[in-house]
């Protein structure tokens, strides 16, 4: 589970490289096919595979390329000029940064929300059966680690629910949390219900009886080699078969 | 030798195979007898000394130390060389570096179960045996071929060996040195029972008490030095003793060579394959065709000269290739030189014909 | 003597632009790190409790793991220099594999086997107790999975290419094989060792996907100097630039004080 959010995580990377590639080789040799890069948080995975799927069905010629990673770390490639033409992102203070930077002359739109789940392995060990279980210390408690969007939500909850969690490890993303859990190292975390529901058959999941979201946002991007195709797209995502596919995928609405 | 009725120090039957090599060789070593087994390159000394030291099992035959078998495949026998009671002298000395000299020696005694200060005790005492104490402290880096060659006797003596094995104890050093070691190993061997292994001629003739030649992977002839110098039985032997070697046939008082030549013999009764050999002292020079009652006399050519300790060795070339001693004064008043031509004699009664089959 | 410096000073114009592009291919990064640290608050920053806690982590897992890579590598050096057994291939790629391993597969790797629920992290843990994940054994484990093949691999070319002679000389002596190997073999191959040891510590000190793979990521108790490098990249950009200058600073010392040393004295 370790390794596959790592390899999700390199694809990423290469993704960023062959979408880079693609894009030159697609502007000098192939003007029918308009390829539209688009750079999405990770949690953002799967509800965007389906609804890119769904957009070139109906704008025939389109190509959307998918590259996925960290808020942060997309955040910081698009401000050194990766040629992404929209941008999706986990937070509010991530696509604040690429504002500021320049990047987008848009508003950027919030198109779904995430809130936090209690998640424990399947079977549940540790009996856990909400987020006070966080304080126990006789159990193994994983959380992100403050800095990361998931992490810094974490905190905010915990502190609005009066728990101090006793913390074993502060894991670097959201899906490394996920797989320990899965794996049974971990007890007890906190992730978003996003992931829970990806990994519905092995664990086991629980309200934080918090009432705390973490807004994602949408924005084209000025250097979309088609300013008008990166628009329709964004607006696709905002529209019902956007809302749907997020909705089906465990994404509250904005 | 009043050892007969202890065992002999050393009793082996030797017999290895690798590929087409076959070893078949054995040894006896009884006593305080120093036996030094002499061979050429490839003659299979180093299997000899792999054999003995337990790095290669021998494939038949067996190996007594001291009365004890070591080594013996019939009984599945085999004992690690740290048991055998072996004091082996290697030829590239193999000191420890990391050591101190006096560390190198007490090495043995430790390994042993001998304490630390008494191991250390006993090798500055046989140190001193062999004249070197000055070197206790140094580092083996430090110390010359000569000396360091004494410092693996003192390490090999130190933890009291049934037998001292030294393979080409003297190959590796200067000429020097070599004689002033050459004193300390016949003191040393004098002690306890030796087997020396060497290409050097010399050193074996100092040394040994019985000669064993190897040749090929076989014994060829095994005597004390004095009947090996005397009747070398392979061409080998007789050019490392510095004696004339031929093979002829004899008939009649005659014997001519296989290169064509035919010399005259005192023995009138020999006949067919015979080896023939000459002392080199026996071999007369001349500036001119002597007038001798020598019946073998021929003109030939001076290929070189050799100070050779009290004497000077003289080769010489066509028609057939003999070396000669003769004394520096015969050399100064016949002004010997390499290229000049001069006159042999050799009486018919030096010529010692023996039938090849020996 | 003018000839001889002539040839001294001559440096083949190939050779030259190749190894000043290596040069600058190692201290180009460096530069841009050191341009990029804060320099103005760095005392501040160096003082907090986060990099001391990753620091004291970092010096004890990394020593541990190299101390822990010396007592089982260089047995294991000696059977695959000395002994020839079945399977010797096999093993021998087996132990350099962590060097090509993603270090985040090997952390997978070991959290599957001594994890909470590995295979033998589970008997472990219900038998003894011993639980390594999320602790600062199962940081030294990681670090030691990824670094003992540098110790290995060192340790096994000297012992292939150190004098057999001495060995057998020492046998003769009346010496068991373990004194033979303790008094003799070791210390002929020390400064191929000490070399080992460095390149290890070096290894463990610099690991980071096993680490946090395995051992997982908290301050003051599994959390490294580059697990917390790595978390503050994210969010404290100048701590995790005054962080990267520590690491930089005593890696470059200890290389620079034991490098020439203890390569080239043989």
């Amino acid at each position: 589970m370790c390794t596959a959010q790592r390899i999700v995580r390199r694809t990423g990377a290469v993704g960023v490289v062959l979408g880079v590639l693609s894009a030159l080789v697609g502007c000098g040799t192939d003007s029918d096919s308009d390829t539209l890069i688009v750079f999405a948080a990770s949690s953002l995975v799967d509800a965007f595979a389906e609804i890119g799927a769904a957009f070139e069905e109906q704008n025939a010629g389109a190509d959307v390329m998918i590259t996925t990673g960290g808020s942060s770390a997309l955040r910081a490639q698009i401000i050194d000029g990766a040629p992404a033409a929209v941008f999706a992102s986990a937070n509010a203070s991530t696509m604040d940064a690429v504002v500021e930077a320049g990047d987008t002359a848009a508003q950027p739109e919030v198109f779904a929300r995430n809130r936090l789940e209690v998640v424990a392995p399947a079977g549940n060990a540790g009996g856990v059966s909400g987020l006070s279980d966080l304080a126990r210390s006789d159990l193994f408690v994983g959380l992100c680690a403050a800095g990361v969007p998931c992490g810094d939500l974490s905190r905010d909850v915990l502190g609005e629910a009066g728990v101090t969690p006793s913390v074993d490890t502060d894991e670097p993303d959201a899906r490394a949390l996920l797989s320990k859990i899965v794996d049974g190292e971990l007890d007890v975390g906190l992730v978003y219900a996003t992931d829970a529901a990806s990994a519905v058959d092995d664990v086991v999941a629980f309200a934080t009886g918090v009432d705390m979201t973490t807004p994602y946002l949408i924005a084209p991007l000025d250097g979309a080699a088609d300013p008008e195709l990166a628009a329709a797209f964004v607006d696709f995502v905002t529209g019902p078969v956007g809302r749907a596919v997020l909705s089906d995928k465990g994404f509250a609405a904005p | 030798m009043t050892a007969s009725a202890q065992p002999r120090q050393l009793d082996a039957r030797l017999r290895v195979s690798r590929g087409d090599f076959q070893l078949e060789v054995d040894l006896e070593v009884s006593g305080q007898q120093t036996v030094v087994l002499l061979g050429p390159n490839g003659a299979g000394k180093s299997t000899v000394v792999d054999a003995l030291a337990g790095v290669c099992p021998i494939d038949a035959g067996r190996i007594v130390v001291d009365g004890v078998v070591v080594d013996e495949p019939a009984t599945s026998t085999f004992v690690p060389v740290r048991q055998r009671g072996l004091g082996i002298v290697f030829q590239q000395y193999r000191l420890f570096e990391q050591m101190s000299v006096l560390d190198n020696v007490a090495f043995g005694p430790s390994a042993q179960g001998v304490r630390r200060a008494a191991a250390r005790r006993r090798a500055a005492e046989v140190l001193d045996l062999l004249g070197a104490t000055e070197l206790a402290s140094r580092s083996p880096r430090d110390l010359s071929g000569g000396q360091a060659q004494r410092v693996a006797i003192a390490r090999a003596l130190a933890v009291e060996p049934s037998l001292l094995v030294f393979d080409e104890p003297l190959a590796a050093l200067d000429v020097e040195v070599r004689a002033d070691l050459r004193r300390a190993l016949i003191d040393v061997s004098a002690g306890t029972g030796a087997l020396v292994i060497t290409h050097d001629p010399t050193e074996a003739f100092l040394l040994a008490d019985q000669i064993v030649v190897v040749e090929d992977g076989r014994v060829t002839q095994r005597g004390d030095s004095e009947a090996i110098r005397m009747h070398p039985a392979t061409p080998y032997v007789a050019a490392l003793t510095g004696t004339n070697l031929f093979r002829g046939t004899a008939h009649g008082g005659a014997v001519t060579l296989d290169g064509g030549l035919t010399l005259h013999a005192a023995d009138t009764h020999a006949a067919g394959p015979v080896v023939v050999t000459i002392d080199p002292v026996a071999v007369a020079l001349h500036q001119a065709e002597p007038n001798t009652s020598a019946r073998n006399t021929w003109s030939t050519e001076v290929v070189a000269v050799e100070a050779l300790g009290e004497r000077v060795r003289v080769v010489l070339g066509e028609p057939f290739e003999v070396v000669a001693d003769v004394t520096p004064g015969a050399v100064e008043a016949l002004d010997l030189r390499a290229g000049m031509t001069v006159w042999a004699s050799v009486k018919a009664t030096e010529l010692q014909v023996r039938p090849a089959t020996s | 003597m003018t000839t001889r410096r002539g040839t001294e000073e001559r440096i083949p114009l190939l050779l030259g632009v190749l190894a000043s592009l290596a040069i600058a291919l190692v201290a180009i990064p460096l530069v841009g790190l050191l341009v990029r640290v804060p320099w103005s608050n760095l005392g501040s920053l160096l003082t907090s409790d986060v990099v001391l806690d990753a620091l004291r982590l970092s010096l004890i897992s990394s020593i541990a793991a190299a101390a822990l890579s010396t007592v089982l590598g260089v047995p294991l050096a000696w059977l695959l220099a000395r002994r020839r057994f079945r399977g010797r291939r096999v093993v021998r790629a087996a132990v350099t594999l962590p060097m090509v391993l993603p270090p985040v597969v090997g952390g997978a790797a070991l959290l599957f086997a001594l994890g909470r629920r590995g295979v033998v992290g589970e008997p472990l843990d219900a038998i003894t107790g011993i639980v390594l994940p999320f602790s600062l054994a199962g940081v030294i484990v990681a670090n030691t999975f990824v670094a003992m093949p540098f110790l290995v691999l060192t340790v096994e070319g000297a012992l292939t290419n150190s004098d057999r002679g001495v060995e057998a000389a020492a046998a003769s002596l009346g010496a068991s094989p373990l004194r033979v190997f303790w008094k003799v073999t070791l210390p002929a191959i020390a400064p191929s060792l000490r070399a080992g040891m460095v390149l290890a510590w070096a290894r463990a000190l610099g690991e980071f996907g096993a680490t946090v793979t395995f051992a997982g990521n908290l301050q003051g108790r599994t959390q490294t100097l580059p697990l917390a490098v790595f978390v503050s990249l994210e969010n404290d950009r100048n701590a995790a630039l005054a962080m990267s200058l520590v690491m930089v600073a005593v890696s470059f010392a200890v290389l620079l004080g034991l490098r020439d040393r203890w390569w080239n004295n043989r």
